[in-house]
């Protein structure tokens, strides 16, 4: 029995604060393995330029794709950072094409920059969980489907995230900021359920914060709206829950919303930003 | 990963191969990559003796007996895979063999019939980490020596005898497994259960939400033990920790 320090290829250093979570060695294999060992970094892993339809060849190596995209998504263990990312690529697994590639060289091109960053675990000071979610409306361009996301922090300290295109067509924002929030609702009622399990005792239901007016409104109100009786469910859920007082759900401003790193590609300076407050940070300094 | 081979020999002709191949001096240091079939490895005295040190394991674990073949048997395979094993300077840290089943040829409802094992989920790992880290706790990690051979299997399995350790007295036989052994498609899942088990009888209770999370708790003692099929973690209040039934 040793202290740990390499476990499921994370590799576990003692900070200041508290713990590094790094995944070092095995972003580096990932680079060497797909020869972007020597690449030039950039500072975000996703263009913000909207991608356009055009005739695109299909990429002709797909299993070497599959396997790189797939050796990425274990990756997201520590780097919140790339999950948005990641999960776009995902999308095109089945059928990669060459600007898919481009997509997935980017993200390399990132983690070259960034190879020795981790998730920073520091000391908390209250034991409580509070969560953002955020959804960005119709930003399929195939299929005019939404991306939602979330993220859940124990205290000061990123626990829980995805990104996930959403199976559905949302037919108004805050539909599918809505379905985001049900989500993220999901995510942190089991986190509970987890927390009673480890005989956590936390004092006060979660804050969810949400940057969409309509739907923390829908989530209190129960005035059943005409534009919304086809997410019934979902509403079902969450009312539920905030009527129970096992969930809050407040209103943020767009500019405060972290999962907003989730749902859509960042500019450079507002993801470095982001990324402060996701706890991605550099290796402490020897 | 699973590699394409040829189909292994019978019992019997492998069995006369030893006996040939043993005369033969072996090379001291064998090359830099590892060695797909048997007769590649058998070569080189690590390899040899590493091959020898995993049947002496196995026999000494009671992991099979040898039963006359019978006719109505699905008889798997086995094989030998080589890993060569790395310290992170890349320097070689030991040459590790192992004897697996080749479980794609079992049949589902004889040979096996459960296959699920849960694994930690990624969350429970940051939460507990955050939760340790909070709380000043040392986090522990558990190494456990060939976990998989632990599991009890509850399905008849025969396996041919092992490429070149066939028993020269009983060569016809069949091994009958008592134990999982790696490369089963019920592995994982034996060794799940053998470890839920015993946890279970120690006092630990597994955790309802996540079913790779056990907690032990006595008073305002508490520990926690996250499982990842043979990776496991330990952390809790030290004077629990201290204590020396935590010493396994």
């Amino acid at each position: 029995m040793g202290s740990v320090h390499y476990f499921l290829g994370i590799e576990v250093q003692s900070t200041s604060m508290g713990l590094m979570l790094r995944q070092h060695k095995y972003t580096l294999d990932i680079l060497t393995w797909a020869g972007m060992l020597s690449c030039k970094p950039v500072d975000s892993p996703i263009s913000t330029t909207k991608a356009t339809i055009l005739p695109d060849p299909l990429f002709s190596d797909a299993t070497r794709f599959r396997q790189i995209v797939g050796a990425l998504q274990y990756l997201t263990f520590t780097r919140p950072d790339i999950c948005f990312a990641v999960n776009r690529v995902c999308q095109f697994m089945h059928a990669p094409t060459d600007s898919h590639w481009v997509v997935v060289k980017r993200i390399l091109r990132y983690l070259r920059g960034t190879a020795s960053h981790g998730l920073h675990i520091t000391r908390s000071s209250s034991f409580a969980l509070h969560g953002f979610t955020d959804a960005d409306w119709a930003s399929s361009v195939e299929d005019r489907k939404s991306t939602g996301g979330y993220l859940v922090f124990f205290d000061q300290t990123p626990i829980s995230w995805k990104s996930s295109k959403q199976r559905t067509v949302a037919r108004s924002s805050t539909e599918a900021e809505y379905k985001a929030l049900a989500d993220g609702t999901a995510e942190v009622i089991w986190l509970q359920y987890l927390l009673i399990d480890l005989q956590i005792s936390f004092a006060s239901a979660p804050i969810i914060w949400c940057d969409n007016l309509g739907a923390t409104y829908f989530s209190a109100n129960p005035v059943f709206h005409a534009r919304t009786k086809h997410v019934e469910v979902d509403y079902h859920f969450v009312r539920d829950r905030v009527a129970k007082k096992e969930i809050q759900i407040r209103f943020i401003s767009s500019r405060d919303q972290l999962a907003d790193v989730f749902s859509k590609p960042l500019p450079t300076s507002s993801f470095t930003a982001f990324r402060l407050k996701l706890r991605v940070d550099p290796p402490p300094s020897a | 990963m699973v590699l394409r081979l040829r189909q292994p020999k019978t019992a019997l002709s492998t069995a006369t191969a030893t006996s040939s191949v043993a005369s033969f001096s072996r090379v001291v240091s064998p090359p830099s990559h590892e060695p797909l079939v048997f007769n590649d490895a058998n070569r080189y005295e690590a390899w040899h003796s590493a091959m020898h040190e995993e049947i002496q394991a196995l026999h000494a674990n009671r992991t099979w007996t040898l039963v006359p073949l019978n006719p109505s048997m699905n008889v798997v395979g086995s094989r030998w895979v080589y890993k060569i094993k790395r310290r992170s300077n890349g320097s070689i840290e030991r040459y590790k063999t192992r004897m697996v089943a080749r479980g794609f040829t079992q049949q589902e409802g004889i040979d096996y019939s459960e296959t699920f094992s849960p694994v930690i989920k990624h969350a429970t790992v940051r939460l507990v980490f955050s939760i340790a880290v909070s709380c000043g706790w040392k986090i522990h990690q558990l190494d456990i020596h060939n976990a998989f051979l632990n599991g009890v299997l509850d399905k008849e399995v025969y396996m041919k005898q092992p490429p070149s350790f066939v028993d020269s007295a009983l060569p016809s036989y069949v091994c009958r497994l008592h134990k999982s052994l790696y490369g089963l498609k019920q592995a994982p899942q034996a060794w799940y259960t053998r470890l839920n088990d015993f946890l279970l009888s120690i006092g630990f209770c597994a955790s309802k939400v996540d079913t790779s999370l056990f907690i032990f708790s006595v008073g305002a003692d508490i520990c926690y033990l996250l499982v990842y099929v043979d990776d496991i973690l330990l952390t809790g209040s030290n004077s629990l920790l201290l204590q020396p039934s935590f010493s396994y």
